[in-house]
């Protein structure tokens, strides 16, 4: 870190920083709508918005609801709008917004439990019905060793493998936002992952899970969930080289229907 | 025994639905520009009409025929080019994005894969631009 940064009040000896955050309330007991309301906590610039949020729950606020584990970009649990994109709080510094305020909301296109607690029930079960697993045909014995793997055929899906299921393609998808029957990035790039995986057999058990009416051809393209992937997943990609294959393998199948192979 | 009067949680079902409000393309630049993209199919078709259009004038043949010249059609024709501009190049460049071609074990690379799109769009242009000056000086 830049030695000439301020570290706050026990540094300065002035009066202390301070930054403001709004955040989203909402109690499913007593509120019909979300609301914002203001917390005033004192600024470091090493903070991180997740920092920020724990500090209102630890001195100012313990009502204050949120997820997160791992603060180190990993876990996927503390995505959350901030200033309106959907970043993981973990990797989201102060810094980059003092002193002007910040506002902290839940993912959007989901519904919310309590403050920043969003339902993910739709996004696991589709994540399930992709079978993001390794499909195979009949496993071999386990005295014939491990399946083995070349560092050129891992590259062919290692970028989509990175996903974190933490969500925030979902919330930057305005198709998923208008109609939460798409199939939706994430789940689409994993089964991508697993399809362009050369131990995996399961390619035609997975499509019916995306290649449905509200899977992959709901997609318009706006790109906007590789943007802002925090693992450089680019769900976008993962999802047109799905639709340019399937379209390939349904040619193949009208012109050559005797060779059409699992 | 459990006291009635005190609130209850809602269960998760009830939980807020938030709506996509019809302003969401305005949130950021990228949203805006997916916006104006797609909205280029729009001046592309309808040019596309306005040739339908014209080749329908000339049926009766070339002697009475001139080709339209009014500010507002040349204006018109303006837009739809660069409609048709921004369509080809967004498209292009998504086509190293989508195309996955294997050379041995490994994939040609994305830019390659572009550019190669891009010769062709030129190669393609000036062949059809060529074959049209050409047919019009056959008479």
């Amino acid at each position: 870190m830049e030695p000439s940064r301020s570290h706050g009040p026990t540094r300065r000896g002035a009066l202390p920083e301070t930054i403001t955050l709004s955040v989203t309330r909402y109690d499913p007991r007593t509120d019909n709508a979300p609301h914002q309301q203001e917390y005033a906590i004192p600024y470091r610039d090493d903070m991180v918005v997740l920092d920020a949020l724990n500090y209102i729950k630890n001195q100012v606020d313990g009502t204050l609801t949120f997820r997160w584990s791992c603060r180190m970009g990993i876990c996927g649990s503390c995505g959350m709008m901030v200033n309106g994109t959907p970043r993981l709080t973990c990797g989201a510094f102060l810094h980059e917004f003092y002193p002007r305020p910040v506002t902290v909301a839940p993912l959007a296109n989901f519904p919310v439990i309590r403050d920043l607690v969003i339902d993910m029930t739709d996004f696991m079960q589709k994540l399930r019905d992709v079978k993001p697993w390794i499909i195979r045909d009949e496993e071999k014995p386990l005295e014939e060793g491990v399946y083995r793997q070349s560092p050129a055929q891992l590259e062919q899906y290692r970028q989509f493998s990175m996903c974190i299921n933490c969500a925030l393609c979902y919330a930057a998808c305005p198709v998923y936002g208008n109609d939460s029957s798409f199939t939706g990035p994430a789940v689409i790039a994993l089964a991508r992952r697993y399809n362009l995986d050369s131990r995996d057999q399961g390619k035609k058990e997975r499509s019916p899970a995306i290649t449905h009416g509200e899977g992959i051809w709901e997609c318009t393209y706006v790109g906007e969930c590789s943007v802002v992937c925090p693992k450089h997943v680019d769900p976008a990609k993962a999802i047109q080289q799905t639709k340019w294959d399937t379209t390939l393998e349904w040619a193949k199948s009208l012109v050559m229907p005797w060779g059409s192979k699992g | 025994m459990i006291d009635v009067s005190e609130p209850r949680p809602r269960p998760f079902f009830l939980a807020y639905r938030p709506t996509l409000p019809r302003t969401w393309w305005m949130r950021n630049r990228r949203y805006a520009f997916f916006g104006l993209r797609e909205l280029t199919a729009i001046p592309v078709g309808a040019w596309l009409l306005s040739l339908l259009y014209e080749l329908w004038r000339v049926s009766d043949g070339p002697s009475g025929y001139t080709p339209s010249a009014s500010p507002l059609y040349i204006a018109f024709s303006i837009i739809c080019f660069a409609a048709a501009v921004l369509h080809s190049i967004t498209w292009l460049n998504l086509s190293g994005v989508i195309l996955r071609i294997k050379m041995g074990e490994k994939d040609v690379p994305p830019r390659t894969v572009t550019l190669a799109n891009y010769a062709q769009w030129v190669v393609v242009t000036v062949v059809v631009a060529a074959l049209l000056i050409w047919l019009g000086t056959w008479r």
